[in-house]
């Protein structure tokens, strides 16, 4: 510039025109200044773990292309490693105000860092050994910057920038898709200069398959020639070498308990088929192992250590859950048709007659007519198929819990057993295997309670509708053959269910009125129940009145004294009150025998609801005014000469005051309905009054429900026993969990879920359904994938020698397999894949050897590893035999249809320019 | 039913439960159509009232069921919980048995109520009498003990009695997970967040 003025030739600075490039370059500069990036880089402690994040992005356009440029800094993994730090920096920092002009080149230091190698994860330390860097990357696939040209155009723009900003991060720059993995890059410290590179080569070339060969080439790379006055190489090595596990078939054996408990387990096949095994070896000099193509002594029982992996190569790795409650998410694949009714699904397999009329059945005059019991009817209804009609009729007789015994079921289960296990050649390890892992799926908690972690509007255990859901789902899951097995269990559970109302039989348990706070079908089952007991009453009604049996007597009501209980009567008394009447004092009060409201489930309590709501005042009254009249009757009827005030005593004692012997005004209301209703009514005892859940409600009733049963959807019926359904898949989790114990933490947080279920049952809400049903999904995968670890294990340990791995070690290397394996099923998370570390002849290295049959690799197999990667470090003199010595690094990542190579190579360039001069 | 014309912001069921002759109807009668009756007949089964109030200006529509005290009838409350969303238990301050029963309507509450954060009131009806036996007091330490809204009242001098009302609407209103059912529920956390911890008992 001095030379211009001295001429004083005007020269026009035109910033009018910028280039791409220069524009670029503005921008670039723009960046590392907002960096600071300005000298020397801190050198990283090296025992502090970092991880590389990218904390900075910044998008520059070329031209029309974008290029996105990303700041990589390393951040330590977890805050024990950054208190780590922040004790290494504040010593450091002592240090610092002393030596500052001896702060060695980052990059330099850690290139030559022999650590910075497997330990990591990161690309770039792997790659390249450096920690720090700029990366620059086509921003979408549209970019055209994708010419190796192109590429070396812009890094020599960078490199310009990096050297007139003194910038000593490294920057990297990918050419064309990043997935291609071709990587130029470049940094320096103005003495000397660190060129990146990487090769990529999908065409495997024999020439670099083994370690010698990769020597060579690292050599040639260089330009140098093997000298006896040069530094040995030091290499670190990790093979991965993938075996196959022996599968185990898993067949389920039935039995009457496991037919009882909701299937667990895997759905088709045990989770793991494949074991890697990662062997490194650390740091050797290049010719204490040689690998050559007919000879290798990377014996992987002689490694450094081991990284292990359980994998498995299916799809997908769930449970039987999944399937179980997949019945209930929308788009899962449909073995059958569930929008029609399971008769229609049955076809030809079920012979259908019209349903009996229940009216009919009802108008039996007297007990005698009715058969209890065992009742033969010449009728053939039932189904012929698909599964056996005698393995259906004994699972139904096992819903209703008709027999204490089941010695048919366990006959037609052998029978099922038999014929599952035909088709294929068991092995007697085999068996003893398969009866093993039954032994782990099958876990069943004696202590377990009637209890649930939390209400759900759901049937109760033990109830028939608890063990009709059980039995249907677990149709889906051991009948997985035939789909059609779960309708034909619910058309034959139907015939069953009419067959033992038309008789009398117990259908449901049913305790004082119908119990609200389970859901929908069980209160329909309980209301068939209900309808059964009042017919039942009735009878004995009609038999007492006819035969005057005196050990008959109804109605009694469990909360009364038993003690003053009265022998049934004809004035209908039950038991004395404990006061004489006011109407008639020579005469005590007695109680009446009272009526029962009439049952009502939740549906029939919003139907009749509603219907209240639509009425007046006075019509609403009147009809609900039916007990309150019977309950006069009653007490007229048991206590001749009883006054108004008399009942009030009984019925209402707030409306009574004892002390001053009056009625309260409220009762005293001319002509109100109280009082309009006692003077109405007659002495009627119970048993002449005409019934409040009388024959039509209650032929009404059954003919709905039935009706209802009959006509619903295999859709319909899924949607029934789904409250039940879902919280038996919930508590056996819970039971099968305790097989291991389980952490009070655990347990919280298990009952938090079992609240939210709760909530779904009393609401119905979809989504909180799909939310348990995905963790039950993923928690019985775990428990699957425990299970069969567990079981190689044990396994492992009768061919191994001693000494064996303790129960804690295998706990241990059970929990590190499976949180690896749940990562890389469903963490979505950028978080790097955890590892288990394994010393080869510790008894769980041994252990795993003994699984995968690791010891009879052979050398072929050892030198045709599934993936062989190597770390090369040599100190070598560039570009002259007089420079300093500097660290020259290779990676290289061999694959069976990739081998990459990664250089970083330095050079003096002051020594250089110095030489030229 | 609302003579309003805005549509409401919601529906809510409020249920009124407590002993027998406490002033259940009183109460909601007074609320509902500023009368009180002396002669107020004894309930039957279940009455129930519709009415709307502004709350934060918000309308919402009440559906207020008021049951019926005495013991023959209780056989069906059970079911009248089903849905609501704000229970009020009403005790008479001149009779200690009213009030002594609390602790038996409280626990029929949290069986039945299906909302887990049903919003509960304790109302001390009849505070214009003039013998009263159970005090503020004691009153007070029973709504604390059992996280109810408390607040006294009379329905024959409307004293409290709006008042009622408002606070349990306006606590209700606060708690959207009662009756906006379309706010996207809790959502479980992903359930690996803590496999690794089920992965074993230890």
């Amino acid at each position: 510039m001095a030379e211009m003025e001295e001429n004083t030739v005007f020269e026009i600075n035109d910033f009018t025109i910028v280039t791409d490039m220069e524009h670029f370059g503005a921008a670039f500069e723009g960046i590392i200044q907002k960096y600071e990036f300005s000298g020397r880089r801190p050198s990283l402690p090296d025992d502090v773990k970092y991880r590389m994040v990218v904390t900075d992005t910044n998008v520059v356009s070329i031209a029309e292309n974008k290029l996105r440029i990303d700041y990589l800094q390393p951040m330590p993994i977890s805050l024990d490693e950054a208190a780590k730090l922040a004790e290494k920096t504040s010593e450091v920092e002592k240090d610092e105000t002393e030596d500052v002009h001896l702060a060695p080149f980052t990059v330099a230091e850690e290139i030559a860092n022999i650590k910075n190698g497997f330990e990591s994860t990161d690309s770039f330390v792997l790659k390249f050994g450096v920690r720090e860097c700029i990366v620059v990357t086509p921003n979408d696939s549209s970019c055209t910057f994708t010419d190796e040209n192109q590429v070396n155009t812009v890094m020599g723009n960078i490199r310009a920038i990096l050297h007139a900003s003194r910038c000593e991060v490294p920057v990297f720059c990918y050419i064309k898709d990043e997935s291609l993995d071709l990587i130029a890059g470049y940094a320096s410290d103005g003495n000397s200069t660190y060129k990146f590179s990487s090769v990529v080569l999908r065409n495997i070339n024999p020439r670099h398959c083994t370690m010698s060969d990769l020597l060579s080439l690292f050599r040639e790379h260089l330009g140098a020639r093997i000298s006896a006055f040069d530094e040995e190489i030091r290499i670190s090595t990790r093979f991965t070498h993938v075996v196959p596990l022996k599968q185990n078939p898993y067949l389920r054996n039935h039995t009457v308990d496991s037919f009882g408990l909701l299937a667990t387990g895997p759905s088709l096949t045990l989770p793991f088929d494949t074991l890697e095994v990662a062997a490194t070896w650390r740091l050797f000099r290049e010719d204490s192992f040689t690998e050559h193509h007919d000879h290798s002594d990377f014996n992987i029982n002689f490694s450094t250590h081991w990284s292990v992996k359980m994998k498995s190569t299916q799809n997908s790795l769930l449970g039987v859950f999944d399937e179980i409650l997949g019945v209930y998410r929308e788009g899962t694949r449909k073995m059958i048709r569930s929008d029609v009714t399971p008769a229609v699904l049955l076809g030809k397999h079920y012979t259908q007659k019209d349903m009996p009329n229940v009216f009919q059945k009802l108008t039996v005059n007297s007990a005698s007519e009715v058969k209890i019991g065992k009742h033969v009817e010449p009728e053939s209804e039932g189904t012929s198929g698909p599964m056996p009609p005698s393995l259906m009729r004994a699972w139904v007789d096992f819903i209703f819990n008709e027999h204490t015994e089941y010695d048919e079921l366990a006959h037609e289960l052998n029978l099922l057993n038999a014929t599952s296990m035909s088709g294929t050649q068991w092995s007697e390890e085999d068996l003893v295997n398969n009866v093993k892992l039954d032994t782990l799926f099958n876990y069943k908690d004696s202590n377990s309670t009637n209890s649930f972690l939390a209400p759900y509007k759901c049937a109760k255990r033990g109830t028939t509708t608890w063990r009709l859901a059980v039995a249907l789902a677990n149709a889906r899951i051991f009948m997985k053959e035939t789909p059609r097995a779960e309708p034909q269990l619910w058309v034959e559970f139907l015939l069953r269910l009419r067959k033992k109302y038309e008789t009398m039989e117990t259908v449901e348990r049913v305790n004082n009125g119908i119990d609200h706070m389970q859901c929908g079908f069980s209160q329909k089952m309980q209301m068939l129940q209900m309808c059964i007991d009042a017919r039942h009453k009735r009878h004995k009604i009609f038999d007492s009145a006819h035969k005057a049996n005196p050990d008959e007597f109804f109605d009694a009501n469990d909360t009364f004294n038993a003690d003053t209980t009265l022998e049934p009567n004809n004035e209908g008394r039950y038991r004395l009150a404990g006061m004489n009447l006011i109407g008639n004092s020579s005469e005590p009060m007695y109680i009446p025998v009272t009526q029962d409201a009439c049952p009502l489930t939740d549906e029939m309590i919003d139907a009749r609801n509603e219907h209240l709501f639509s009425l007046g005042d006075e019509e609403r009254v009147n009809l609900q005014m039916e007990l309150v009249k019977s309950d006069m009757q009653s007490f007229k009827a048991a206590n001749p000469g009883a006054v108004f005030a008399d009942f009030l005593r009984w019925h209402s004692p707030k409306d009574y005051d004892e002390k001053t012997e009056t009625i309260s005004e409220r009762m005293l209301i001319p002509n109100n309905v109280w009082v309009r209703s006692w003077e109405a009514a007659q002495p009627i005892p119970v048993s002449n009054q005409a019934r409040i859940f009388n024959d039509t409600k209650i032929a009404e009733e059954v003919c709905s429900i039935l009706e209802l049963f009959n006509n619903a959807t295999l859709d319909e019926v899924r949607e029934w026993m789904k409250p039940t359904v879902f919280a038996a898949t919930l508590e056996r989790l819970n039971e099968i969990e305790k097989s291991y114990g389980i952490s009070e933490e655990k347990q919280k947080q298990r009952v938090k879920i079992a609240k939210i279920l709760a909530n779904a049952t009393l609401n119905d809400s979809i989504a909180e359904y799909i939310d348990i049903a995905k963790y039950c999904s993923q928690v019985e995968m775990i428990y699957i994938m425990k299970v069969h670890l567990m079981h190689l294990f044990q396994n492992a340990k009768e061919k191994m020698y001693p000494p064996y791995p303790s129960d804690a070690e295998i706990q241990n290397a059970i929990k590190q397999l499976v949180t690896i394996a749940v990562h890389n099923l469903w963490e979505e998370s950028h978080e790097n894949e955890p590892e288990f570390i394994v010393k080869a002849m510790d008894p769980i290295g041994r252990a795993l050897a003994v699984m995968g049959k690791l010891d009879g690799l052979t050398e072929q197999q050892l030198i045709n590893a599934h993936r062989k990667e190597y770390i090369f470090i040599w100190n070598y003199k560039r570009p002259s035999t007089t420079t300093l010595p500097m660290t020259q690094r290779m990676y290289s990542d061999l694959r069976a249809d990739k081998h990459s190579l990664y250089f970083a190579t330095g050079s003096d360039c002051n020594f250089s320019n110095a030489s030229y001069l | 039913m609302s003579d309003d014309t805005s549509s409401p912001l919601t529906t809510l069921k409020i249920l009124i439960i407590g002993e027998s002759g406490v002033g259940k109807s009183s109460l909601m009668l007074r609320f509902v159509d500023d009368v009180f009756d002396p002669e107020q007949a004894a309930t039957i089964g279940v009455d129930f009232r519709v009415t709307s109030m502004a709350i934060d200006g918000n309308r919402v529509k009440l559906a207020i069921w008021d049951t019926a005290g005495q013991e023959r009838f209780r056989t069906l409350t059970p079911s009248y919980y089903r849905g609501a969303q704000g229970v009020i238990c009403v005790y008479d301050v001149t009779s200690r048995s009213s009030f002594e029963k609390l602790n038996h309507w409280m626990t029929e509450v949290d069986t039945y109520c299906t909302n887990d954060n049903i919003i509960k009131m304790m109302v001390a009806n009849k505070i214009d009498m003039p013998n009263r036996v159970v005090s503020r007091e004691e009153g007070l330490k029973f709504a604390k003990r059992h996280r109810t809204l408390f607040i006294e009242a009379s329905a024959k001098t409307r004293e409290g009695v709006q008042c009622t009302f408002e606070e349990l609407i306006e606590k209700i209103i606060q708690t959207p997970d009662l009756w906006d059912n379309d706010r996207p529920t809790f959502r479980l956390g992903q359930p690996t967040d803590t496999s690794g911890g089920a992965l074993c008992g230890c």
